[in-house]
């Protein structure tokens, strides 16, 4: 074994040769998500491990106008983070050439927790993939990545980084893809009041309970006396408010005039169907729909309530489609109240995902 | 072009120490590789009458309704095999079964004993601990994991949904639909097949049984799908306990 090690080390010696890299850069340092009590295991690609110089890496190319072909826009510039990484209240993102998109920008945490299917209608599957789509969009940054790498490549800034980051200085399409990943990896959000109060650090108030209690619990039928629920959690369940999947949720009538899932899985049953978003923060994040359709969440409310609309794809678990939800005014306040109590000021104040420029 | 040099540098060396350690491999080694013990598939075929179920396609229940299948989920639990001594020996725990996704369809449980045996049964739904375990404990790949089954929890509260059949109908001209969601540990099922000649060897085993859908809507019970389309369990002592009835002969068994 000693004889096969002093072989392998004679060839490693050898192959560098005299040509080694002027700068070698130390193994980076391991970064460990905080993930409190009650949250599954992060879940991070076996290839790209998060480590504090990955992290940085990403963080300052997330915030990087150079992303932009023209240099006016980053990432950061239609994801606030103090609107969730959302885009300030817009229905729609403006890109560089002043085209408008179609779908509202999705906010950004937790996404170690998504097993896959990135954007409204999942297209891409792994978030490094989804991470480029941006930057080349041409209505959006409307860069080339090639050009990009050739440009972070004569900066001594980022050459730096990435060494720090992957050991070497040479940019590539992979390397800026697997540190904006880490970046949006390492965004979490678990300190809302509803997780202090899971965690006995704060009390919510008797509204929020009794809208927490709502979310929670069956629709009944009309007829049934007993107390009405949401049905929230089918598909904005457990302690990520999500459930990962996809589906029509009532919004639109045939034919969908954006089809949603079916772009990307080409089945009939996917016609009008979206991702179901996270609802952590969704106080700041607005307007919602993957259009942005409703301006506010007592419109998104109302459409649970009493608006739901019928057609071949419709949920099956969205049952009040035709007498609605029937809840009181003040059972969708108390529903409110509860939705305002997964807003998360630690996260949206986070310095660790500030911009580095700024 | 540099680090290229040291990628194919590295990747030479790696090269050689595979190979080195391929021939350096001692064959008295005793390293188990799979074929070297038994493991058991457990592939459950759902079936409409005689035909395997389609998705998507209209079938005719009892009740003259015409309905179709679009989700069919459940979990599998203490999967058991009867030993000729007539005692029970638990093999596997809980699989995940969803058939709207190839991988889910079937499951494949490794190490099992060897053996000859005269029995298996196993439970639809979620044993107790489990069932109200916090989800987050189970490891990202388990099945009880929301990342992987995602949507057959309750949240915090009654634990697991054990099984859920959603589908669609057209009725007065307008598309319906209809969910079907059984939970909590007294709708837990066991289904036991005795009598058989079931013997495990080393390499894969397979075990084959056919769930009978349209049992789930027939019999006993005859379910109107278009008076009833929904339960979720909770506060429904009327459809929930009938379709639980009706899943007591749902799956047979076919091929020992």
């Amino acid at each position: 074994m000693r004889a096969i090690l002093f072989i392998c080390g004679v060839l490693l010696f050898a192959s560098c040769g005299d040509d080694t890299p002027k700068n070698e850069y130390p193994q980076p340092t391991p970064f460990e998500l905080r993930v409190p009590v009650g949250f599954p295991l992060p879940v991070i690609p076996a290839d790209n491990a998060l480590t504090v110089e990955g992290i940085d890496l990403g963080r300052h190319l997330f915030f990087d106008k150079k992303l932009s072909a023209d240099g006016t826009q980053s990432c950061g510039s239609c994801h606030n983070q103090q609107m969730a990484f959302t885009d300030n209240n817009k229905r729609f993102s403006t890109g560089i050439t002043g085209a408008i998109g179609t779908r509202n920008a999705m906010a950004i945490f937790n996404l170690t927790w998504v097993p896959g299917g990135f954007f409204w209608d999942g297209r891409a599957n792994t978030l490094r993939e989804q991470a480029l789509i941006p930057i080349e969009d041409p209505i959006e940054m409307a860069h080339d990545i090639n050009l990009l790498v050739s440009q972070l490549n004569n900066e001594e800034f980022y050459k730096e980084k990435f060494g720090k980051a992957f050991g070497t200085e040479e940019v590539d399409r992979d390397k800026v893809a697997k540190a904006l990943e880490q970046f949006m990896l390492s965004i979490i959000s678990v300190d809302s009041k509803f997780d202090k109060a899971r965690r006995g650090e704060a009390a919510l108030t008797p509204q929020e309970n009794e809208g927490f209690d709502i979310f929670m619990r069956e629709f009944r039928s009309i007829d049934d006396p007993r107390p009405k629920g949401g049905d929230c959690f089918h598909c904005h369940g457990g302690q990520l408010f999500t459930t990962n999947t996809f589906h029509n949720n009532g919004i639109s009538a045939e034919p969908f005039a954006d089809e949603g899932r079916f772009r990307v899985t080409g089945l009939p049953s996917d016609k009008g169907k979206f991702r179901a978003p996270s609802l952590r923060n969704i106080a700041v994040s607005g307007p919602y729909m993957h259009d942005g359709r409703f301006e506010t969440l007592i419109d998104v409310l109302n459409h649970y309530n009493n608006g739901v609309i019928r057609s071949s794809t419709l949920d099956p678990n969205m049952k009040a489609v035709d007498d609605g939800l029937g809840l009181t005014p003040n059972q969708v306040n108390s529903l409110l109240a509860f939705l305002n109590s997964l807003t998360d000021t630690v996260y949206l104040n986070n310095p660790a995902y500030k911009n580095p420029f700024e | 072009m540099n680090n290229l040099i040291i990628k194919s540098g590295l990747v030479a060396v790696l090269a050689g120490m595979l190979a080195i350690g391929i021939v350096a491999c001692d064959p008295k080694d005793p390293k188990p590789i799979d074929e070297e013990k038994a493991a058991l598939t457990i592939n459950i075929t759902p079936k409409w009458g005689t035909q395997t179920l389609e998705y998507f396609t209209n079938y005719t229940t009892q009740a003259g309704n015409d309905i179709s299948i679009e989700t069919l989920k459940f979990f599998i639990d203490e999967i058991e095999l009867k030993k000729v001594d007539g005692t029970w020996l638990k093999v596997a725990d809980v699989a995940f079964l969803d058939y709207a996704v190839e991988a889910n369809k079937k499951v494949t449980y490794a190490d099992i004993p060897e053996g000859n045996y005269e029995g298996v049964r196993f439970v639809i739904g979620v044993d107790s601990i489990s069932n109200h375990a916090d989800p987050a404990t189970f490891p990202n790949d388990h099945p009880l994991n929301p990342l992987v089954h995602k949507t057959m929890h309750w949240g915090w509260n009654p634990g697991y949904i054990f099984s859920k059949v959603e589908g669609r109908y057209i009725e007065s001209g307008l598309s319906k639909t209809f969910s079907y969601h059984l939970g909590l540990l007294k709708f837990s099922r066991q289904l036991q097949f005795e009598n058989q000649l079931i013997e495990i060897k080393k390499g894969t085993n397979n075990l084959n049984f056919n769930l009978l859908l349209d049992k789930y809507f027939n019999a006993p019970n005859v379910i109107d799908v278009y008076q009833s389309p929904i339960t979720h369990t909770m506060g429904d002592n009327v459809l929930a306990p009938k379709l639980y009835e009706n899943t007591e002969n749902i799956i047979t068994i076919v091929n020992p």
